[in-house]
């Protein structure tokens, strides 16, 4: 019990360190930041916020009611595809877009191919407001469409088949029966693509459009205000948290699991004669978020690779890191995870509010956390080093700032909600008397953990592990500021390549990340099956 | 088998400002049955938790063998109360064989000493074949005899058994309750049992103990609590029963259409008595089918298998009456006499 209080302690620390620093920022600058900027970062924010959930909710609501209800085909193999933008890092989508749309870019030279250069600036532009809403929406759509797509197949399913029993139509059937049974779900879903639409740093940051993770971000290396920068961070969480409360208020607590990977069991197929509509549709979605996406990444990885094979040893040392940071991460991220909900479920209501507090990381993007995390460790250092001083130890240094360890230590709190989740739903399905009757059986504890819910949770712990490892093997913003000295990861590289305009460079990084998290993601769906989650 | 096992006395559980339980004295001796009966959500299984050391009692005290298990200050762990407790459903662990659940108690002993004691336990049970099985591959008496052996081998004196056999088909259940029963008298363990099924609840308890909304209202003999019920409750819940309004004259005697009768409630106080109402029960096969009785009608006739049930009808103004006979000869319409022991009339006051 007393670690768990303790980790939740950890947690909260760092988040309201930033509120502390927030209260101190140098009124100069900070006047700077509000005259000029802070309305523009605002606004955009939640444009962005606005058009990216009405855009997710439009393909995702579309892609699960089609792939759920109608036939088409190659419906299956469309299903499955539908899911992978989860493991293209939005960034990349965004390099891949604009390197397409760009001048000088694969469109322009196709229009000029065909003689119709006048038509060249009818182009839409991908650096735009729009053109960030139009990536972040084909690369988290795949939120709403699984969480939806369950929702329908499990949740409305009897009563969508009965209304089309009734001959009700099926626009109808859409809207006055699966989006009104589906809406908890939905807003679930929902909550989660905003969540990170205001936490994406490296779509709107190279994509030149000034959001608040972008101001923070600015202010901090730009104006080299910190306290600035931490009152920014400050709006950004409030924002989460209004997001949080209001879903929290919305939803239906007693709902159980919301998505599920295994999609072999949702068709449900009402519309039972095949249809070249929906087959159209899906295509299109399927083509513009994941074939044109990785057709471009292979295509300028490739190229490279054919002029120049040693170029991927470039790649060797940031692949290692980023697997070997992910998995190390992962790994104590989930067994965090799984101490707190063993103990939530031991010492039960008392906790909750502990628990609470570790969630928070949830609700705080990952460059708020960076911010948070540097501060508490900059200030634990300076108290190391007086300590030290006093013992008569001079000249050590920072010892932890700038270390491994402040990386993994804002991964968790970032993460620790998304290894949570399934943990603590798989232990909610574990009858509580399969305790009581260890207990009574004479097992402590530690028997009651290790040899009763460790077997017994051990693919909700895979599950969890694997979507933390695919979350962080795409993280940015936090490991960006937080990394040690020339420690270099994939999204470091590919951040860093794009940002010098090296888009086919920048390619090669991406395209690792996304095939790294694919097999995790593969993982995952076979335990789905499996287990019959 | 006189001396007191088991205590509980003035246990009371409350949570939050709920009372779940209320002042819950009684006592269990070496090698008894005891069974709990109650409505649902009466409290039946929280005393179970409480004997078994799973939640803490707000207040009062549980002692066995005059040891303190329990009390305001003092809570030994369940695990080394040497109580066994086994639940309706399976909690089985699923992730282990039949062999490894049954050792699963006894994990701290020598590895050869626990698979001699496993495997005496697996053929007692006829647990042989499918040792090497996991969970979902029983069926559901299989699974009920695992549950069984794997408390067993922690040889408790006391087996607390919540519903054991409510999940099974009615059959399978009196066939696994009577194994169960023969088995737990044979090694003089004493059992508390806790069901809604009050037929099985007769068939095997020494004692039982009718409780609702957290209080003990009859604490008896399985024939006190049929035979004399201490209230209407009681008499009703343990057994179909026809009620029946009835009259009291000037010197205190019920006016019943079989004659008249004392009020066993409030005879000592007369005035008390004329002020209230009163009801009279009778079971349905307390009453016969004779050629001298009560003179009334049969309206009615079913079939339930060992036995014929009636309605029949001894005035307009009263409700129909239950009979119960072996008799299959009377037809409907018929007029037909009735009688009945007086003694077995049960009369209660409202």
């Amino acid at each position: 019990m007393f670690i768990s209080i303790a980790i939740a302690a950890i947690i909260f620390i760092p988040i309201t360190t930033i509120w502390f620093k927030a209260l101190s920022a140098d009124n100069l600058v900070w006047n700077h930041i509000y005259e000029n900027f802070f309305l523009k970062f605002s606004i955009n924010t939640i444009i962005l916020m606005l058009g990216v959930s009405i855009l997710t909710l439009f393909l995702g609501l579309i892609s699960a009611w089609l792939t759920v209800f109608y036939d088409f085909y190659f419906k299956k193999l469309f299903s499955y595809l539908l899911i992978i933008p989860i493991a293209i890092p939005p960034y990349a989508v965004a390099y891949c877009y604009a390197d397409i749309t760009d001048k000088g870019g694969v469109l322009f030279s196709f229009l000029e191919f065909l003689n119709l250069e006048q038509l060249q600036y009818l182009l839409p532009s991908v650096r735009s407001i729009h053109g960030a809403i139009f990536v972040l929406s084909i690369t988290l759509f795949p939120y709403v469409y699984l969480i939806a797509r369950f929702s329908f197949a499990n949740n409305s399913k009897k009563i969508i088949e009965a209304a089309a029993n009734l001959g009700v139509d099926r626009v109808r059937l859409f809207f006055k029966c699966a989006l009104p049974l589906g809406k908890p779900a939905i807003i679930a879903s929902l909550v989660l693509v905003m969540m990170e639409t205001m936490s994406d740093f490296g779509v709107v940051h190279y994509l030149g459009i000034d959001s608040l993770s972008v101001g923070i971000y600015k202010s901090w290396f730009g104006l080299g205000d910190f306290n600035s920068a931490a009152r920014l961070a400050t709006i950004l969480f409030i924002l989460a948290f209004i997001v949080i409360t209001v879903e929290n208020l919305l939803r239906n607590k007693n709902e159980g699991k919301v998505f599920s990977f295994d999609l072999s069991e949702q068709d449900v197929r009402v519309f039972s004669e095949k249809n070249i509509g929906p087959f159209i549709v899906i295509l299109f979605f399927t083509v513009i978020a994941l074939l044109i996406p990785f057709s471009w990444l292979i295509y300028s990885s490739l190229s490279l690779i054919m002029s120049d094979i040693n170029i991927i040893e470039h790649f060797y040392k940031a692949s290692f890191n980023s697997i070997m940071l992910a998995f190390l991460s992962a790994a104590l991220i989930t067994i965090v995870a799984a101490v707190i909900c063993f103990t939530q479920r031991i010492y039960g209501g008392s906790l909750n509010l502990f628990i609470n507090f570790a969630k928070v990381g949830y609700a705080s993007p990952g460059i708020v956390i960076a911010i948070g995390v540097i501060t508490t460790v900059l200030f634990l250092d300076k108290k190391i080093i007086q300590l030290l001083q006093l013992i008569n130890i001079e000249d050590v240094g920072l010892i932890i700032s700038g270390s491994f360890f402040i990386l993994v230590f804002a991964y968790l709190i970032r993460f620790l909600a998304v290894a949570f989740n399934p943990i603590e739903a798989a232990y909610q399905k574990i009858n509580k008397k399969i305790d009581f009757a260890a207990i009574n059986l004479g097992a402590k504890n530690s028997i009651l953990f290790f040899k009763i819910h460790i077997p017994m949770l051990q693919a909700s712990f895979i599950i969890a592990f694997l979507f933390v490892f695919i979350d962080i093997l795409k993280e940015l913003p936090a490991t960006l500021i937080l990394r040690p000295f020339n420690f270099n990861t994939l999204s470091i590289l590919t951040f860093e390549y794009a940002s010098s305009e090296q888009l086919k460079m920048a390619a090669i990084p991406s395209l690792l990340i996304m095939l790294f998290s694919l097999l995790p993601l593969i993982l995952i769906r076979l335990i789905f099956k499996v287990k019959k989650i | 088998m006189n001396k007191d096992f088991l205590e509980l006395k003035d246990v009371s559980y409350q949570v939050g400002l709920k009372n779940i339980l209320s002042n819950i004295t009684f006592s269990l001796k070496k090698g008894e049955i005891l069974t709990i009966v109650g409505p649902s959500g009466s409290g039946k299984s929280s005393i179970l938790k409480i004997i078994a050391g799973l939640i803490k009692p707000s207040n009062g005290s549980i002692t066995f063998l005059k040891n303190l298990l329990s009390s305001n200050k003092v809570l030994i762990p369940t695990g080394e109360r040497k109580i066994g407790l086994m639940f309706q459903e399976d909690v089985l662990f699923p992730h282990y064989t039949v062999y490894e659940n049954i050792e699963f108690g006894i994990l701290n002993k020598e590895k050869n000493n626990r698979k001699k004691i496993v495997s005496k336990l697996l053929s007692v049970f006829k647990l042989n074949d499918v040792a090497d099985l996991y969970p979902d591959k029983l069926s559901g008496g299989e699974k009920q005899r695992v549950a069984l052996a794997r408390i067993l081998i922690t040889r408790p004196k006391i087996l607390l058994m919540d519903e054991p056999f409510s999940s099974l088909d009615y059959n399978l259940g009196k066939e696994i309750s009577e194994f169960t029963i023969k088995l737990l008298k044979e090694n003089k363990i004493s059992v508390i049992f806790v069901t809604h099924d009050i037929k099985s609840a007769f068939r095997v308890s020494d004692k039982m103990l009718i409780i609702k909304k957290g209080k003990i209202i009859q604490n008896d003999t399985p024939e006190n609590i049929y035979n004399k019920p201490s209230d209407r409750f009681i008499a009703e819940f343990v057994g179909e029963a026809n009620k029946i309004e009835a009259k009291i004259n000037k010197s205190g005697e019920i006016l019943t259409p079989f004659g008249k009768i004392n009020c066993l409630d409030c005879k000592n106080s007369q005035q008390e008595c004329n002020s209230k109402k009163h009801f009279i029960l009778i079971r349905p096969e307390d009453v016969n089918f004779v050629k001298n009785g009560l003179k009334c009608k049969v309206v009615d006739k079913f079939f339930l298998g060992d036995i014929w049930e009636y309605k029949v009808l001894i005035k307009k103004t009263l409700p129909a009456l239950k009979v119960r006979t072996s008799n299959s000869d009377v037809k409907i319409n018929e007029f037909v006499g009735l009688s009945i022991n007086t003694k077995k009339i049960l009369v209660f006051s409202k």
